[in-house]
Protein backbone atom coordinates (compact mmCIF):
# COMPACT_ATOMS: atom_id res chain seq x y z
CA UNK A 1 0.00 0.00 0.00
CA UNK A 2 1.67 3.32 -0.86
CA UNK A 3 0.57 6.76 -0.13
CA UNK A 4 -0.65 7.26 -4.00
CA UNK A 5 -3.15 4.84 -3.48
CA UNK A 6 -4.83 6.35 -0.12
CA UNK A 7 -6.79 9.22 -1.70
CA UNK A 8 -8.51 6.69 -3.44
CA UNK A 9 -8.89 4.47 -1.71
CA UNK A 10 -10.20 6.48 1.58
CA UNK A 11 -12.76 7.99 -1.67
CA UNK A 12 -13.88 4.51 -2.08
CA UNK A 13 -14.05 2.54 1.07
CA UNK A 14 -16.24 6.14 2.23
CA UNK A 15 -19.05 5.00 -0.43
CA UNK A 16 -18.83 1.14 0.60
CA UNK A 17 -19.62 2.18 3.48
CA UNK A 18 -22.36 4.07 2.79
CA UNK A 19 -23.52 1.34 0.61
CA UNK A 20 -23.43 -1.02 3.42
CA UNK A 21 -25.03 1.68 5.85
CA UNK A 22 -27.97 2.02 3.43
CA UNK A 23 -27.92 -1.91 2.53
CA UNK A 24 -28.08 -2.86 6.37
CA UNK A 25 -31.01 -0.69 6.93
CA UNK A 26 -32.88 -1.48 3.96
CA UNK A 27 -32.57 -5.25 5.24
CA UNK A 28 -33.95 -4.58 8.13
CA UNK A 29 -36.93 -3.19 6.81
CA UNK A 30 -36.87 -6.24 5.13
CA UNK A 31 -36.69 -4.75 1.52
CA UNK A 32 -34.20 -7.03 -0.13
CA UNK A 33 -34.67 -10.92 -0.77
CA UNK A 34 -31.68 -13.36 1.10
CA UNK A 35 -30.13 -14.46 -2.63
CA UNK A 36 -29.59 -10.61 -3.69
CA UNK A 37 -28.65 -9.41 -0.43
CA UNK A 38 -26.01 -11.70 -0.44
CA UNK A 39 -24.73 -11.36 -4.06
CA UNK A 40 -25.01 -7.78 -2.94
CA UNK A 41 -23.14 -7.58 0.28
CA UNK A 42 -20.67 -10.22 -1.65
CA UNK A 43 -19.95 -7.28 -4.47
CA UNK A 44 -18.82 -4.89 -2.24
CA UNK A 45 -17.12 -6.64 0.06
CA UNK A 46 -14.76 -8.11 -2.58
CA UNK A 47 -14.75 -3.97 -3.84
CA UNK A 48 -13.74 -3.10 0.04
CA UNK A 49 -10.96 -5.98 -0.13
CA UNK A 50 -9.55 -5.10 -3.21
CA UNK A 51 -8.92 -1.21 -3.06
CA UNK A 52 -6.44 -2.72 -0.31
CA UNK A 53 -4.95 -5.18 -2.19
CA UNK A 54 -4.85 -4.17 -5.64
CA UNK A 55 -1.86 -6.89 -6.50
CA UNK A 56 -4.35 -9.85 -5.32
CA UNK A 57 -6.75 -8.20 -7.48
CA UNK A 58 -4.71 -8.35 -10.99
CA UNK A 59 -3.31 -11.70 -9.85
CA UNK A 60 -6.70 -12.82 -9.85
CA UNK A 61 -7.24 -10.87 -13.78
CA UNK A 62 -4.35 -12.69 -14.89
CA UNK A 63 -5.73 -15.99 -14.29
CA UNK A 64 -8.80 -15.08 -16.34
CA UNK A 65 -6.37 -13.46 -19.17
CA UNK A 66 -7.06 -10.22 -18.62
CA UNK A 67 -4.38 -7.87 -18.12
CA UNK A 68 -5.31 -5.30 -15.27
CA UNK A 69 -7.50 -6.02 -12.01
CA UNK A 70 -9.82 -2.98 -12.89
CA UNK A 71 -10.19 -4.44 -16.21
CA UNK A 72 -11.33 -7.38 -14.75
CA UNK A 73 -13.91 -5.77 -12.38
CA UNK A 74 -15.49 -3.40 -15.42
CA UNK A 75 -16.19 -6.66 -17.49
CA UNK A 76 -17.70 -8.24 -14.61
CA UNK A 77 -19.83 -4.89 -13.86
CA UNK A 78 -20.90 -4.85 -17.44
CA UNK A 79 -22.06 -8.47 -17.41
CA UNK A 80 -23.93 -8.07 -14.33
CA UNK A 81 -25.17 -5.00 -15.92
CA UNK A 82 -26.62 -6.92 -18.52
CA UNK A 83 -28.02 -9.57 -17.03
CA UNK A 84 -29.74 -7.07 -14.48
CA UNK A 85 -31.33 -5.45 -17.74
CA UNK A 86 -32.64 -8.78 -18.79
CA UNK A 87 -33.74 -9.50 -15.67
CA UNK A 88 -35.84 -5.98 -15.62
CA UNK A 89 -37.17 -6.54 -18.93
CA UNK A 90 -38.66 -9.97 -17.71
CA UNK A 91 -40.39 -8.56 -14.78
CA UNK A 92 -41.70 -5.79 -16.77
CA UNK A 93 -43.35 -8.36 -19.29
CA UNK A 94 -44.88 -9.77 -16.32
CA UNK A 95 -46.17 -6.77 -14.49
CA UNK A 96 -47.38 -5.38 -18.59
CA UNK A 97 -49.04 -9.21 -18.31
CA UNK A 98 -50.81 -8.91 -15.45
CA UNK A 99 -51.91 -5.20 -15.78
CA UNK A 100 -53.52 -6.80 -19.23
CA UNK A 101 -55.28 -9.38 -17.75
CA UNK A 102 -57.06 -6.75 -14.77
CA UNK A 103 -57.93 -4.21 -17.82
CA UNK A 104 -59.45 -6.95 -19.96
CA UNK A 105 -61.61 -8.34 -16.69
CA UNK A 106 -62.72 -5.39 -16.23
CA UNK A 107 -63.66 -4.77 -19.38
CA UNK A 108 -65.86 -7.96 -19.56
CA UNK A 109 -67.13 -7.14 -16.02
CA UNK A 110 -68.54 -4.15 -17.10
CA UNK A 111 -70.38 -5.57 -20.41
CA UNK A 112 -71.86 -8.04 -18.09
CA UNK A 113 -73.15 -5.82 -15.53
CA UNK A 114 -74.66 -3.36 -18.14
CA UNK A 115 -76.84 -6.60 -19.91
CA UNK B 1 -81.45 -5.79 -44.05
CA UNK B 2 -79.29 -7.35 -41.77
CA UNK B 3 -78.60 -10.52 -41.70
CA UNK B 4 -79.82 -11.37 -45.37
CA UNK B 5 -76.82 -12.55 -46.67
CA UNK B 6 -75.70 -14.87 -43.86
CA UNK B 7 -74.88 -18.38 -44.57
CA UNK B 8 -77.54 -20.57 -42.95
CA UNK B 9 -75.39 -23.03 -40.71
CA UNK B 10 -75.32 -23.95 -37.05
CA UNK B 11 -72.95 -21.83 -35.77
CA UNK B 12 -73.19 -17.92 -34.94
CA UNK B 13 -70.61 -16.03 -36.33
CA UNK B 14 -68.92 -13.34 -34.09
CA UNK B 15 -66.72 -10.83 -35.42
CA UNK B 16 -64.64 -9.29 -33.51
CA UNK B 17 -63.09 -5.61 -34.11
CA UNK B 18 -60.39 -3.73 -32.17
CA UNK B 19 -61.09 -0.26 -32.61
CA UNK B 20 -58.84 2.66 -31.62
CA UNK B 21 -59.90 6.32 -32.80
CA UNK B 22 -62.28 4.89 -35.10
CA UNK B 23 -65.40 7.12 -34.78
CA UNK B 24 -65.03 8.34 -38.58
CA UNK B 25 -65.26 4.45 -40.35
CA UNK B 26 -66.56 1.87 -37.47
CA UNK B 27 -70.77 2.81 -37.81
CA UNK B 28 -70.24 2.02 -41.40
CA UNK B 29 -67.97 -1.25 -40.78
CA UNK B 30 -70.28 -2.30 -38.24
CA UNK B 31 -73.57 -2.35 -40.16
CA UNK B 32 -71.96 -3.29 -43.08
CA UNK B 33 -70.05 -6.46 -40.73
CA UNK B 34 -73.67 -7.24 -39.10
CA UNK B 35 -75.17 -8.23 -42.88
CA UNK B 36 -73.04 -10.97 -42.83
CA UNK B 37 -72.49 -12.36 -39.23
CA UNK B 38 -75.03 -12.59 -35.96
CA UNK B 39 -72.50 -10.70 -33.61
CA UNK B 40 -70.19 -7.66 -34.22
CA UNK B 41 -68.15 -7.12 -30.64
CA UNK B 42 -65.71 -3.67 -30.62
CA UNK B 43 -63.36 -3.71 -28.52
CA UNK B 44 -62.97 -0.09 -27.74
CA UNK B 45 -58.84 0.38 -27.01
CA UNK B 46 -59.33 3.45 -24.72
CA UNK B 47 -60.29 5.53 -27.79
CA UNK B 48 -60.18 9.29 -27.49
CA UNK B 49 -62.75 10.16 -29.49
CA UNK B 50 -66.70 8.71 -29.66
CA UNK B 51 -65.70 5.57 -31.46
CA UNK B 52 -67.75 3.09 -28.47
CA UNK B 53 -70.54 5.70 -28.94
CA UNK B 54 -70.55 5.16 -32.78
CA UNK B 55 -70.25 1.23 -32.40
CA UNK B 56 -72.85 0.46 -30.05
CA UNK B 57 -75.42 2.88 -32.20
CA UNK B 58 -74.55 0.92 -35.05
CA UNK B 59 -75.69 -2.51 -33.48
CA UNK B 60 -72.18 -3.72 -31.89
CA UNK B 61 -71.94 -5.02 -28.20
CA UNK B 62 -68.97 -2.76 -26.94
CA UNK B 63 -66.04 -3.88 -24.58
CA UNK B 64 -64.04 -0.53 -23.14
CA UNK B 65 -60.29 -0.66 -21.78
CA UNK B 66 -59.72 1.19 -19.47
CA UNK B 67 -56.12 2.36 -20.63
CA UNK B 68 -54.63 1.30 -23.98
CA UNK B 69 -53.07 -2.05 -24.52
CA UNK B 70 -53.05 -2.65 -28.33
CA UNK B 71 -54.34 -4.45 -30.91
CA UNK B 72 -52.89 -7.73 -29.71
CA UNK B 73 -54.68 -7.35 -26.23
CA UNK B 74 -57.96 -5.63 -27.33
CA UNK B 75 -58.51 -9.04 -30.02
CA UNK B 76 -57.91 -11.44 -26.97
CA UNK B 77 -59.93 -9.17 -24.83
CA UNK B 78 -62.52 -10.20 -27.47
CA UNK B 79 -61.63 -13.56 -27.99
CA UNK B 80 -61.94 -14.45 -24.31
CA UNK B 81 -65.27 -12.41 -24.10
CA UNK B 82 -66.61 -14.55 -26.69
CA UNK B 83 -65.77 -17.91 -25.32
CA UNK B 84 -67.30 -16.50 -22.36
CA UNK B 85 -70.56 -15.71 -23.84
CA UNK B 86 -71.29 -17.70 -27.18
CA UNK B 87 -69.07 -20.12 -26.89
CA UNK B 88 -69.84 -22.35 -30.10
CA UNK B 89 -69.04 -19.52 -32.47
CA UNK B 90 -67.27 -19.19 -35.77
CA UNK B 91 -64.80 -15.68 -34.77
CA UNK B 92 -63.53 -13.72 -37.50
CA UNK B 93 -61.12 -10.57 -37.18
CA UNK B 94 -61.97 -7.61 -39.06
CA UNK B 95 -60.37 -3.99 -39.12
CA UNK B 96 -62.09 -1.32 -38.02
CA UNK B 97 -60.74 1.55 -40.82
CA UNK B 98 -63.11 0.22 -43.21
CA UNK B 99 -59.95 -1.73 -45.51
CA UNK B 100 -61.68 -5.06 -45.41
CA UNK B 101 -64.57 -5.83 -47.56
CA UNK B 102 -67.77 -6.68 -45.42
CA UNK B 103 -68.92 -9.24 -48.05
CA UNK B 104 -65.87 -11.48 -48.33
CA UNK B 105 -66.85 -12.86 -45.00
CA UNK B 106 -69.10 -15.29 -46.22
CA UNK B 107 -66.26 -16.76 -48.25
CA UNK B 108 -64.16 -16.80 -45.92
CA UNK B 109 -65.88 -18.85 -43.43
CA UNK B 110 -66.51 -21.62 -45.84
CA UNK B 111 -63.65 -23.84 -44.87
CA UNK B 112 -64.38 -23.53 -41.27
CA UNK B 113 -68.23 -24.62 -41.81
CA UNK B 114 -67.32 -26.98 -44.70
CA UNK B 115 -63.92 -27.95 -45.01
CA UNK B 116 -62.64 -29.17 -41.64
CA UNK B 117 -60.33 -26.09 -41.39
CA UNK B 118 -59.81 -24.33 -38.14
CA UNK B 119 -57.96 -21.33 -39.28
CA UNK B 120 -58.33 -19.29 -42.06
CA UNK B 121 -56.46 -16.48 -42.74
CA UNK B 122 -56.73 -13.73 -45.33
CA UNK B 123 -53.93 -12.97 -47.90
CA UNK B 124 -54.05 -9.57 -50.24
CA UNK B 125 -51.34 -10.91 -51.96
CA UNK B 126 -53.96 -13.69 -53.22
CA UNK B 127 -56.55 -11.46 -53.91
CA UNK B 128 -56.48 -7.69 -54.18
CA UNK B 129 -54.69 -4.86 -52.59
CA UNK B 130 -55.83 -1.68 -53.85
CA UNK B 131 -53.37 1.83 -53.82
CA UNK B 132 -50.98 -0.14 -50.93
CA UNK B 133 -48.15 1.76 -51.00
CA UNK B 134 -44.63 0.84 -52.60
CA UNK B 135 -42.69 0.64 -48.85
CA UNK B 136 -45.55 -0.80 -47.31
CA UNK B 137 -45.59 -3.82 -49.91
CA UNK B 138 -41.67 -4.05 -49.61
CA UNK B 139 -42.24 -4.35 -45.56
CA UNK B 140 -45.04 -6.77 -45.91
CA UNK B 141 -42.75 -8.73 -47.92
CA UNK B 142 -40.07 -8.75 -45.86
CA UNK B 143 -42.30 -9.54 -42.95
CA UNK B 144 -43.61 -12.61 -44.90
CA UNK B 145 -40.00 -13.72 -45.11
CA UNK B 146 -39.11 -13.13 -41.61
CA UNK B 147 -42.22 -14.71 -40.37
CA UNK B 148 -41.35 -18.31 -42.34
CA UNK B 149 -37.51 -17.89 -40.14
CA UNK B 150 -39.02 -17.91 -37.11
CA UNK B 151 -41.99 -20.24 -37.54
CA UNK B 152 -41.41 -22.05 -40.30
CA UNK B 153 -44.38 -21.33 -42.08
CA UNK B 154 -44.30 -19.97 -45.37
CA UNK B 155 -47.45 -17.65 -45.83
CA UNK B 156 -48.33 -15.30 -49.15
CA UNK B 157 -49.41 -12.43 -46.24
CA UNK B 158 -48.25 -12.70 -42.46
CA UNK B 159 -49.92 -9.58 -40.99
CA UNK B 160 -53.32 -9.43 -42.20
CA UNK B 161 -55.86 -8.85 -39.82
CA UNK B 162 -58.77 -10.55 -41.93
CA UNK B 163 -58.70 -13.90 -39.73
CA UNK B 164 -61.61 -16.70 -39.38
CA UNK B 165 -61.33 -18.97 -36.21
CA UNK B 166 -63.34 -22.26 -35.34
CA UNK B 167 -64.89 -22.78 -31.97
CA UNK B 168 -61.87 -25.09 -30.82
CA UNK B 169 -59.59 -23.26 -32.19
CA UNK B 170 -60.20 -20.04 -30.43
CA UNK B 171 -60.36 -21.77 -27.20
CA UNK B 172 -56.92 -22.54 -27.68
CA UNK B 173 -55.44 -19.48 -29.38
CA UNK B 174 -54.09 -17.08 -26.04
CA UNK B 175 -52.67 -13.61 -27.25
CA UNK B 176 -49.88 -12.59 -25.37
CA UNK B 177 -48.27 -9.67 -27.34
CA UNK B 178 -50.36 -6.71 -26.49
CA UNK B 179 -49.07 -4.70 -29.59
CA UNK B 180 -48.28 -5.38 -33.41
CA UNK B 181 -46.52 -8.37 -32.98
CA UNK B 182 -49.69 -10.27 -31.99
CA UNK B 183 -49.69 -11.26 -35.73
CA UNK B 184 -46.53 -13.41 -35.94
CA UNK B 185 -47.61 -14.88 -32.30
CA UNK B 186 -50.69 -15.81 -34.19
CA UNK B 187 -48.37 -17.97 -36.60
CA UNK B 188 -46.88 -19.45 -34.04
CA UNK B 189 -49.56 -20.71 -31.80
CA UNK B 190 -51.77 -21.94 -34.88
CA UNK B 191 -48.35 -24.01 -36.10
CA UNK B 192 -47.20 -25.03 -32.10
CA UNK B 193 -51.33 -26.05 -31.49
CA UNK B 194 -51.57 -28.11 -34.67
CA UNK B 195 -53.74 -26.27 -36.04
CA UNK B 196 -55.29 -27.10 -39.55
CA UNK B 197 -55.01 -23.89 -41.69
CA UNK B 198 -55.50 -22.31 -45.32
CA UNK B 199 -55.17 -18.69 -46.83
CA UNK B 200 -57.95 -17.61 -48.92
CA UNK B 201 -58.10 -14.24 -51.11
CA UNK B 202 -58.83 -10.87 -49.84
CA UNK B 203 -59.49 -7.41 -50.68
CA UNK B 204 -57.86 -4.85 -48.54
CA UNK B 205 -58.16 -1.05 -49.69
CA UNK B 206 -55.43 1.49 -48.48
CA UNK B 207 -56.72 5.27 -48.33
CA UNK B 208 -54.62 8.65 -48.81
CA UNK B 209 -55.39 10.15 -45.62
CA UNK B 210 -55.29 6.83 -43.23
CA UNK B 211 -51.97 6.41 -41.85
CA UNK B 212 -52.57 2.80 -40.14
CA UNK B 213 -49.67 0.96 -39.13
CA UNK B 214 -46.43 2.94 -39.43
CA UNK B 215 -43.01 1.47 -40.99
CA UNK B 216 -41.44 2.07 -38.23
CA UNK B 217 -43.78 -0.30 -36.08
CA UNK B 218 -42.49 -2.47 -38.27
CA UNK B 219 -39.00 -2.24 -36.13
CA UNK B 220 -40.86 -2.80 -33.01
CA UNK B 221 -42.70 -5.68 -34.17
CA UNK B 222 -39.46 -7.46 -34.62
CA UNK B 223 -37.42 -6.28 -31.10
CA UNK B 224 -40.78 -7.36 -29.65
CA UNK B 225 -41.06 -11.29 -31.56
CA UNK B 226 -37.36 -11.43 -30.75
CA UNK B 227 -37.52 -10.67 -27.33
CA UNK B 228 -40.93 -13.37 -26.98
CA UNK B 229 -38.60 -15.77 -28.57
CA UNK B 230 -35.44 -15.50 -26.13
CA UNK B 231 -36.98 -14.45 -22.71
Amino acid sequence: MTLYHLPSQVFISTIVLIVLLKTYQSAKLQKMNKPFLFIWLSFWLIVLMSIFNLGKLSQIAQAFGIGRGVDFVIYLSLIALFYFLYSLMVKYKQVQENMTKIVRELAIRDVKNKV
Amino acid sequence: MAGTHKIQNKKTVCVVIAAFNEAAAISQVVKSVLQYAEQVVVVDDASIDTTSVEASKAGATVIKHLFNLGQGAALQTGFTFVNRTWPESIVVTFDADGQFEPSEISQAIKPVISGGYQVVLGSRFLGRATGMPFLRKVLLKMGIVFNWFMSGVHLTDAHNGFRVFSPDSIKQINIRQNRMAHASEIIDQIVSLKLKYIEVPVTVRYFRNRVGQSNVGSLQILRDIVFEKFS
